[in-house]
């Protein structure tokens, strides 16, 4: 598994600062903030230009740069796995792909003329780009595939990836979700809806799922990636696995753009139990979709004390890292393997008092030591999308 | 562009910054493709920086007849004088 977030350049030194409590969010030091509305963020905590090599910084949009390094880390910390190049498949998911390259470009268009555009522009900004850097980088000719589906991007490559070993069309599938997009036009798109916090003033404090005096998600940057095996290949390899992706859940409202559905979250979460074979009772732990809005924080709570019950051990690591946006779902399934490995539930940042309506276990204060053997994971993306991941302890 | 380098050692930086090539490898007789690895893609990302950096224009048809390191600093010498 590997990641780059606002928290830390690798997996190690997020999960850390995860469980210490530590917050990504900071305020936007950059001139074109001073005219937004929100003006706080969770940045990448080491720029992946500083990390990639030269020509790569050029060719890449930041998010399929984030996408590889993720991607690296994963690969590596999965052992490099002997696979033949045919039975290994990428799916890498994001919400916008490389936006940051199209507006660039575009004002490059605008000041320079065509002529001075990038040559990369059209494979910097397509979606699927960050998919393909990754089969590049690897040599995966199983196939690489892109989903986009919002915020559900990231979860939605998992399910896609364990689609994929099931069909028998793949042995590993390098799977996860990638999105940088900070820029004036996508946060002040988001404020426009009202989706965003506005604690300018106190940008630690301002992603607060759960808590009675939330006021929107923050926006954020990053990358996460998981190496998915078919457990024969794994066994045969003499790996032992760190957790089992046990079952997805996959469903569409078909009811509002923005608005999510609790009817929809719940038939999600029914189909990950059914599909791993699981009851409501065996979820011991949930890393909750939570973003921190006061409608979506509701509905979910909603949705999982009707789907689940309220004895799950609940966090929200949103309210350490933001909103990681097409990456959130595959950062938070890699939480969720941890905490099902080491037996640690990270806390809720700034929860200070849940929302009355809420009836959870909420992990409040610091991370809560307890063993669960079975944990779901869930994401929710604009357009109807939810995505809900069950994991088993091997 | 700096007064204090020559065309040739500008032309050196802009390839080791496209292709990754150390710049002290970038000798007049290299040929782009053949030597360094410039694909067709990055011969345009060549053309960007060229463009920026002397305010010379490369058409897309001179643009393949450029062979080797000397042709691009030639090509540039001959606009830079003429303009």
């Amino acid at each position: 598994m590997g990641v780059t977030t606002p928290l830390g350049g690798d997996l190690p030194s997020t999960w850390s600062a995860l469980l210490a409590g530590e917050s990504g969010i900071s305020k936007l030091e950059t001139p074109w903030a001073d005219r937004l509305p929100v003006r706080i963020a969770g940045v990448l905590r080491k720029d992946p230009a500083d990390v990639v090599d030269r020509v790569q910084r050029r060719r890449l949009d930041r998010s399929q740069q984030a996408a590889l390094i993720a991607a690296r880390e994963a690969w590596a910390d999965a052992g490099a796995p002997d696979v033949d190049p045919v039975r290994l498949a990428v799916v890498v998911g994001t919400g916008v792909g490389g936006a940051l390259t199209t507006l660039e470009q575009n004002d490059r268009l605008e000041e320079a003329g065509p002529r001075l555009l990038s040559p990369f522009t059209i494979p910097r900004l397509m979606p699927n780009g960050a998919a393909a850097v990754v089969s590049l980088e690897l040599g995966a000719r199983a196939g690489t595939h892109a989903p986009t589906s919002a915020c559900a991007s990231g979860a939605e490559a998992l399910a896609v990836g364990a689609l994929l070993i099931r069909a028998g069309r793949a042995d590993v599938v390098v799977a996860g979700g990638t999105d940088a997009c900070l820029h004036p036009l996508s946060i002040g798109g988001f404020a426009r809806m009202g989706a965003l916090s506005t604690r300018n003033d106190t940008p630690e404090l301002a992603s607060r799922p759960f808590d009675r005096d939330r006021d929107g998600f923050v926006m954020a940057e990053g990358s996460g990636v998981v190496v998915l095996e078919r457990a024969e290949f794994a066994a045969a390899r003499g790996v032992r696995p760190r957790a089992l992706l046990a079952g997805a859940g996959v469903t569409s409202d078909a009811y509002d753009m923005t608005t999510p559905d609790v009817e929809g979250q719940i038939r999600a979460v029914a189909e990950a139990l059914r599909d791993a074979d699981l009851t409501p009772e065996d979820i011991t732990h949930v890393n909750a979709h939570a973003t921190g809005t006061p409608t979506g924080d509701l509905t979910e709570a909603d949705a999982l004390r009707r789907a689940v019950g309220t004895h799950p051990v609940v966090t929200a690591t949103k309210s350490a890292l933001g909103h990681l946006l097409g990456a959130a779902g595959a950062v938070e399934a890699v939480f969720t393997v941890l905490s099902l490995e080491h037996g640690v539930i990270p806390a809720i940042r700034n929860l200070v008092e849940a929302a009355p309506e809420i009836d959870l276990d909420l992990v409040t204060g610091r991370p809560r030591h307890t063993a669960p053997t079975a944990a779901l994971s869930t994401s929710f993306g604009f357009g109807g999308h939810n995505v809900v991941l069950s994991f088993t302890k091997p | 562009m700096s007064q204090n380098k020559t065309v040739l050692e500008s032309v050196a930086d802009i390839v080791e910054e496209i292709s990754g090539v150390p710049a002290g490898q970038v000798t007049p007789e290299k040929r782009l493709v053949e030597d360094l690895e410039i694909d067709s893609l990055a011969l345009i990302e060549i053309a960007v920086s060229v463009a920026e950096t002397f305010q010379v224009d490369l058409p897309d048809e001179e643009l393949k007849e450029l062979q080797t390191v000397q042709d691009v600093v030639d090509r540039i010498e001959t606009a830079t004088i003429n303009a």
